[in-house]
């Protein structure tokens, strides 16, 4: 018991990895969605 | 969409958006100043906890403080873990059970869940650790470490 | 064209952020000390801490776009409300999940009910409310004002979120001033912070783009003449 947290780099890993999914998956998403968005908008308005 | 209903629209929206407001600010202010918040304990203190008395005993509550220094008794690391839990005026000797988080030390901040008896002993079956908000870097060298061991309490405030 | 350029200042804006990012989390996770009591783990904090900055900011702006719908009625407003809200609520999430796996090891529990929790929680609930609701609303109209509306009284929250610690007892700390944590954490602190706040506005940004492109899509009359609006 001498109060001090001794290794847990799967915690400090887990969560930069959590953190670069989410950030990573809804930039993609966004980019994705814009790029359907644009060739539609194309197609409506010649 | 002729003119005149967009700014018909537009002066309906604006005082929508100042109702809007209005709400917004009386919630914030019935939670922030009425009182409202009191009823939402999330523990109580060891003051509050003696001052209760006997309405205290029996419910399952959570007890919030400092591990009194040099009050830790470790037990047989599982069960009987024994120490005093302090807001620098009142003392609630607490037994409890299950393994401690690693950082549980003297005047670490702790949140204990578990319930009062009537000796004035608190049974904890739920032991957490409150870190407080200071981060100290190893070669940090102004920091001496007696302050520093009693500083890194949670609730040396209070 | 304008909007060619729009878009790549915003990406430009968007990779600017992740090489902060990268950068200040190669700092963090590499050059800093660890804790002295919290050894690595404390690492944690230079993504859990810019991100809660974050996600106040971009629910901030949110406010700020229904305000500005309400007051202007230009739909522009609504496109960014749309994007600011979407963006608060994923970095609320995830500003709730890296704070689990940082619990775990500290406190000793992934989560509680706490104030500064329970308030955060209602955060996420109450925004991405509104999303939902957004996505169920026919009429552009009644959708932007009535999620405007909304979106400023749920803002009511974000403050109490903030001083959910210094008004009540709680497991979660106070916050940290530059006086409680040690010099030497300060540069990945700030570095991610600057990092995510570029990646944020650029998405933002090309979110609303997107919403734009959706709404002038539903403006349009059917037989294809022009849009209503031509933002």
């Amino acid at each position: 018991m001498r109060g001090v947290i001794e290794g847990g780099w799967e915690f400090v890993i887990a969560a930069y990895a959590v953190t670069a999914a989410v950030l990573g998956l809804y930039a993609s998403s966004i980019l994705l969605r814009l790029r359907t968005e644009r060739q539609r908008a194309m197609k409506q308005v010649p | 969409m002729s003119a005149p209903t967009a700014t018909a629209r537009r002066s309906r929206t604006r005082w929508f958006a100042l109702g809007a407001v209005a709400v917004a600010g009386a919630a914030f202010v019935a939670i922030s100043v009425s009182g409202i918040g009191d009823n939402l304990v999330y523990y109580w203190g060891p003051k509050e906890l003696r001052a209760a008395g006997d309405k205290a005993v029996g419910a399952t509550i959570r007890l919030g403080g400092q591990v009194a220094p040099g009050s830790i008794k470790p037990g047989d690391g599982v069960s009987n873990l024994e120490f005093d839990v302090t807001d620098g005026t009142a003392l609630v000797h607490v037994v409890a059970t299950g393994v401690p988080p690693q950082l549980f030390r003297d005047r670490i901040g702790v949140v204990v869940e578990g319930t009062m008896t009537r000796g004035g002993t608190f049974e904890g079956h739920r032991l957490l650790v409150s870190h407080d908000n200071k981060y100290r870097a190893p070669a940090d060298k102004n920091v001496d470490i007696k302050t520093l061991m009693r500083s890194t309490a949670g609730l040396e405030e209070r | 064209m304008r909007t060619a350029g729009q878009s790549r200042l915003s990406l430009a804006s968007v990779a600017l952020g992740v090489v902060l990012l990268v950068a200040g989390s190669y700092w963090g996770l590499a050059r800093a000390p660890p804790e002295i009591f919290m050894g690595d783990v404390q690492r944690i904090m230079y993504v859990h801490v810019p991100t809660a900055w974050n996600a106040m900011l971009a629910l901030v702006f949110a406010f700020v776009c229904a305000l500005m719908f309400l007051f202007t009625n230009d739909w522009k407003w609504d496109n960014r409300l749309e994007a600011a809200i979407e963006m608060g609520v994923v970095l609320s999430i995830l500003l709730c999940t890296q704070g689990a796996i940082w619990a775990k090891p500290t406190w000793g529990v992934w989560w509680d009910w706490d104030p500064r929790l329970t308030t955060t929680a209602v955060q996420v609930f109450a925004f991405g409310g509104i999303l939902a609701l957004r996505a169920f609303a026919a009429d552009p109209m009644k959708r932007a004002v009535w999620s405007a509306v909304a979106c400023i009284v749920a803002f009511a929250d974000v403050p109490i979120v903030y001083f959910s610690v210094k008004w009540w007892n709680s497991l979660h700390q106070a916050q940290s001033t530059p006086d409680t944590v040690s010099s030497a954490f300060h540069w990945p602190l700030r570095i991610n912070a600057i990092g995510i706040l570029f990646l944020w506005t650029g998405l933002v940004a090309l979110r609303a783009r997107l919403g734009a492109l959706r709404l002038r899509g539903e403006l349009a009359p059917p037989d294809g003449g022009p849009p209503l609006v031509t933002r």
